[in-house]
């Protein structure tokens, strides 16, 4: 392996140029978004560490061979967790017999950037709300669980997510607010048995 | 695998197989092949428009009374639904080839559809007004015999003599106020024009196709208050084909 020193300070965009002329400079590109993708294929959907770090790899693979076709007018972490994105639903096609749960440990933002906005039950206890949580997007659509997952863990925007999922804004805000009425309605009815 | 690890082995990979990124002028060209999909659909949309308005505009809407009893039925009767068809299905394929470019998903289904029906209704009044709409009109009729059959409801609301209303081909000039009409089922008529008022600068020579609003006086005798002309030489000789065609099969009587 060459080392490749100094490409701390260089974008990510600098990098896609660098890797197109030398594939080590790849490997800072994977290092930057290892953790983030394999924390974010795993949270939508809680398959094996192993599996994960097969669709993981499967992603940038494919993000290698399609470095030329990164479109400039996006940011390069939308375009890399869409196509995280698109590995996870061909898998999930693949897969479909297996039911998918979601892997929250450790994500404590998340519960309360959500019980925040959705003013949930503020009393409950941060290990009940969290077991709450869990269950509820357990039991969501993964096209919710995702949105909700990009909005309110990943701190993405609304382009963001738009240029994720690859669907138009107007679509994206639908789909929140759907995501989060479905995931109000569900933790009510859940929230009765806690 | 250990999380540390990934990275190498996705660069080992790459270089044991020798992977390589493909090549830019693969995205451009995909990209480029969408887009031009897109805006061949949105021509064949226009010119569709360009029939469909050459279509509406050739109905005698101020005879709808005469023709089918009522504005609606009229409507129903003669609504160009072949290219109605065509438009609606090539903006669906617009839509689609738009949808699958680069920035395609940005757009939602709403705004492709509007954008390419304006589009198309823009582009549809320019080729009608350039003519093409006529054009394609009769080219289908003259080259597609199931276009010629769906012409022929509006060729019938025009055999009812009774009613007031022939259509067909002169044949024959007596002078300048009588000529000879062969109607659409190739019935002869002899027209009395001498009080007829002639619209759209309609020229009374043999070969025309001609409508006419007036009275029948007697069999096969006609007389003429209003000719207007049939709008579509190749539309006329279709229909009158089917007339006979039909005739012959069910015994078909006016």
């Amino acid at each position: 392996m060459v080392i490749i020193d100094n490409c701390q300070d260089k974008t990510d965009e600098e990098l896609v140029a660098l890797s197109l002329t030398k594939q080590d400079y790849f490997l800072y590109l994977i290092k930057r978004y290892e953790q983030k993708l394999l924390y974010y294929i795993k949270r939508i959907t809680n398959i094996s560490h192993e599996d994960a770090e097969d669709i993981l790899q499967e992603t940038f693979i494919k993000v290698y061979l399609n470095l030329n076709g990164f479109d400039q007018s996006l940011k390069f972490s939308s375009w890399i967790y869409r196509i995280a994105h698109n590995e996870v639903i061909d898998n999930f096609r693949k897969n479909k017999s297996g039911r998918e749960n979601t892997n929250l440990n450790g994500d404590d933002n998340f519960i309360k950037n959500l019980s925040s906005d959705l003013n949930l039950n503020k009393e409950l206890d941060l290990k009940i709300l969290k077991t709450a949580v869990h269950n509820v997007l357990n039991a969501m659509n993964i096209k919710y669980r995702e949105v909700l997952i990009l909005k309110f863990l990943e701190e993405k925007d609304y382009k963001e997510i738009s240029d994720i999922l690859a669907k138009p804004m107007g679509t994206v805000a639908t789909l929140i607010n759907r995501a989060k009425k479905q995931f109000r309605e569900e933790f009510e009815r859940l929230n009765i048995k806690l | 695998m250990n999380d540390i690890n990934i990275g190498q082995e996705v660069v080992k990979k790459i270089k044991a197989e020798n992977l390589k990124p493909k090549p830019r002028w693969s995205f451009l060209l995909k990209n480029y092949v969408f887009w031009s999909f897109f805006v061949i659909s949105l021509i064949v949309g226009s010119l569709a428009m360009a029939v469909i308005i050459f279509m509406i505009r050739i109905n005698d809407w101020d005879l709808c009374e005469r023709l089918t009893g009522s504005l609606l039925s009229l409507i129903i009767f003669t609504l160009p639904y072949f290219w109605l068809l065509v438009l609606t299905v090539f903006i669906f394929i617009a839509y689609y080839y738009l949808r699958h470019t680069k920035t395609g998903y940005r757009y939602s289904l709403v705004m492709i559809v509007a954008i390419t029906i304006g589009t198309s209704a823009v582009l549809g009044v320019i080729a009608h007004s350039a003519g093409l709409g006529k054009i394609i009109a009769e080219a289908m009729s003259e080259r597609i015999p199931m276009y010629g059959n769906l012409e022929f409801n509006r060729a019938k609301m025009w055999i009812q003599p009774e009613r007031g209303l022939l259509a067909g081909t002169i044949i024959d000039m007596f002078d300048d106020d009588n000529f000879s009409l062969s109607d659409f089922t190739s019935q002869p008529w002899n027209i009395d024009a001498k009080k007829a008022i002639m619209r759209n600068d309609i020229k009374i020579n043999i070969g025309e196709n001609i409508k006419i609003i007036g009275e029948k006086i007697d069999d096969g005798i006609f007389q003429a208050l209003e000719i207007r002309p049939w709008g579509s030489k190749c539309v006329a000789s279709r229909c009158r084909m089917i007339f006979i065609d039909k005739a012959t099969n069910t015994g078909m009587q006016r």
